[in-house]
């Protein structure tokens, strides 16, 4: 085809294009939805004619910027047409079926962090049982001066101190960010993950048994449970869905590990944000029931126990009623 | 490596989208701007909270019988300003991303966008898992892992963006949607009257140079000009004052007028 053609072929085309732009930039503007029906059957077929004018100019070889100016239109109608319809952003329908129904999907990386959290848990506590002495390279100090500064009063006062509202605010935070980082290094085929985990669980082992060893044990986990229980809870399961991720990549099976890569960080990051309200409850029952001086300590134990019992009652059971996807 | 910066899309259609994709440069440079929005978001925070609690005592007496624990009133502002600090970090990118359709103004000011594989705009999902992401790609400082990882990766993509299945792309320096200029508007829109002497190769030259000849530099334009209308002259002849406006009048066929 020679020039004279080519050009007439791209006046001749120019007005349905200047059509179609014109109702893919209010379509932009106001959402697919508002344009009214007959509009619609003319943007499908102005759509289609136009990306068959796309082959067109490319063959033809007419000027650079009238195949730039297709393909834009044709991409930005394409991104209109095949947009993926819009994604619940719908929180209750999430929190009534989707997001128990990805825990149960992953329960399996769940445990393992469990487990694992669990053994280094243990592990640090036994340890730090046996030899007192690394008590001091844990809190500074030597194991005597620990067991004398630190009794029982001096603990609670502890929490007591700061009030409650920045606790809430700043562990809370703090929590979320500790559980992203737990999902978001599973990219690190999960070892970044297993190392959140790891110093997670010897963190507590270790002060536990410190505070075991200067016979604070009841007061240490009076102190930690009302909260913790929850809060560990939450933190263990967004290590789960780091080591989806992680697991994906070790053992992608047949297919590329690029794409299980997108599967399952596409499903896991939606149990780490699931999370979120976990430990907004957690992080308020610790600025504010933790280091209450009206409640009596067994009572917040009750508490805490029972709101990790129907935050772990509700991810095994809600959203059966219909058949699992 | 890539030999060049496209990403090459077939749609369901069977058409062939092209798309130019962003570099490490371009997309660096967004996050700075983006850093600096942000620091100035919590600037201002912070400004608003000193204000408010050199303020608040003063206004809280007036009202009798009135009060105020300030040390509590204290603790709550700080916590204010620490959630407020923490929402600001978390959801500055998130929430652009999502509501400027892959755009945050980092991205606006350097003209690139984040959009999915496919050429969709992305979902919830997606900007949530390519933000979360970025802590990793910002390790061990200053984005240096998601840096080498994009400038390794074909299509330009950090971690978060391989996991996410997002491409950063450029919205182009030829913009559809500026303005035409309207000076030259005759002459940029080329098929007006073409002339039928030229040869199609001569012609696509003609109108490509008269098109896009308000992006060069003036001196590379006249020179262009002269190069491109020399040769047209000793062949067609005709009425020569200057370059551009023989090559303006020989595009239509009236480069014999005088």
């Amino acid at each position: 085809m020679d020039g004279a053609s080519s050009t007439h072929f791209v006046e001749e085309r120019s007005s349905r294009w200047d059509e179609l732009d014109a109702i893919v930039e209010k379509a932009t503007k106001k959402g697919l939805k508002r344009v009214a029906p007959a509009e619609l059957e003319t943007f499908l077929r102005l759509y289609r004619s136009t990306s068959a004018d796309l082959a067109r100019v490319r063959t033809l070889g007419v000027d650079g910027t009238v195949v730039d100016r297709v393909n834009r239109l044709v991409g930005r109608s394409h991104a209109l047409l095949y947009r993926t319809p819009s994604e619940p952003l719908a929180i209750g329908a999430f929190y009534r079926t989707d997001f128990p129904r990805l825990f149960r999907q992953t329960w399996r990386f769940s445990a393992a962090s469990v487990l694992i959290s669990i053994a280094f848990f243990l592990m640090a506590r036994s340890v730090v049982g046996a030899h007192p002495e690394i008590v001091a390279d844990l809190v500074g100090g030597g194991g005597a001066e620990f067991s004398t500064s630190h009794h029982a009063g001096d603990f609670s006062e502890r929490f007591q101190a700061a009030p409650g509202p920045l606790i809430t605010s700043f562990v809370t935070t703090n929590n979320i960010g500790v559980a992203f980082r737990a999902f978001a290094f599973g990219i690190t085929f999960g070892l970044g993950t297993l190392y959140v985990l790891i110093v997670n669980g010897a963190m507590l082992g270790g002060f536990a048994g410190a505070y075991e060893q200067s016979g604070l044990g009841r007061e240490f986990w009076f102190t930690v449970l009302p909260h913790g229980a929850l809060e560990l809870s939450a933190i263990m399961i967004a290590g789960g869905a780091g080591l989806a991720v992680g697991w994906a990549l070790w053992s992608p099976g047949r297919r590329p590990r690029i794409v299980r890569l997108r599967e399952e960080s596409l499903r896991a990051v939606r149990i780490a944000a699931g999370l979120i309200p976990a430990f907004v409850v957690a992080g308020s029952f610790e600025g504010f029931l933790t280091p209450s001086r009206a409640i009596a300590a067994p009572v917040k134990v009750a508490v805490g126990a029972a709101a990790a019992v129907v935050f772990w009652l509700y991810l095994i059971f809600a959203g059966r009623e219909n058949a699992e996807t | 490596m890539h030999e060049d910066a496209t990403y090459r899309l077939e749609t369901p259609d069977n058409v062939e989208l092209h798309f130019d994709l962003a570099g490490p440069g371009s997309r660096f440079c967004a996050i700075c701007i983006d850093a600096v929005v942000v620091g100035g978001m919590l600037l201002a925070l912070v400004l608003v909270a000193i204000i408010i609690d050199a303020a608040l005592p003063g206004a809280l007496s007036a009202i009798k019988g009135l009060k105020a624990d300030r040390t509590f009133l204290t603790s709550v502002g700080v916590a204010v300003v620490l959630f407020g600090v923490a929402v600001i970090n978390a959801s500055y990118h998130l929430i652009f991303e999502l509501f400027w359709r892959g755009q945050t103004p980092g991205k606006l000011a350097m003209k690139i966008r984040a959009i999915s594989d496919d050429g969709t705009p992305m979902g919830p999902t997606q900007v949530l898992l390519r933000n979360v992401l970025r802590m990793v790609d910002f390790l061990p400082a200053c984005y240096a892992l998601g840096g080498v990882v994009c400038l390794l990766s074909d299509a330009s993509k950090r971690l978060g963006d391989f996991a996410a299945g997002t491409i950063v792309v450029k919205e182009g320096a030829v913009n559809y949607r500026a303005k035409t200029d309207t000076k030259n508007a005759p002459l940029a829109a080329p098929a007006l009257g073409a002339n039928p002497e030229l040869l199609p190769d001569e012609s696509r030259l003609v109108q490509n140079f008269l098109s896009r000849r308000t992006e060069l530099l003036p001196i590379a334009r006249g020179r262009l000009a002269d190069q491109i209308a020399g040769p047209l002259y000793a062949r067609y002849g005709g009425n020569w004052d200057y370059a551009e406006s023989y090559l303006e009048r020989i595009a239509v066929g009236r480069h014999r007028d005088k």
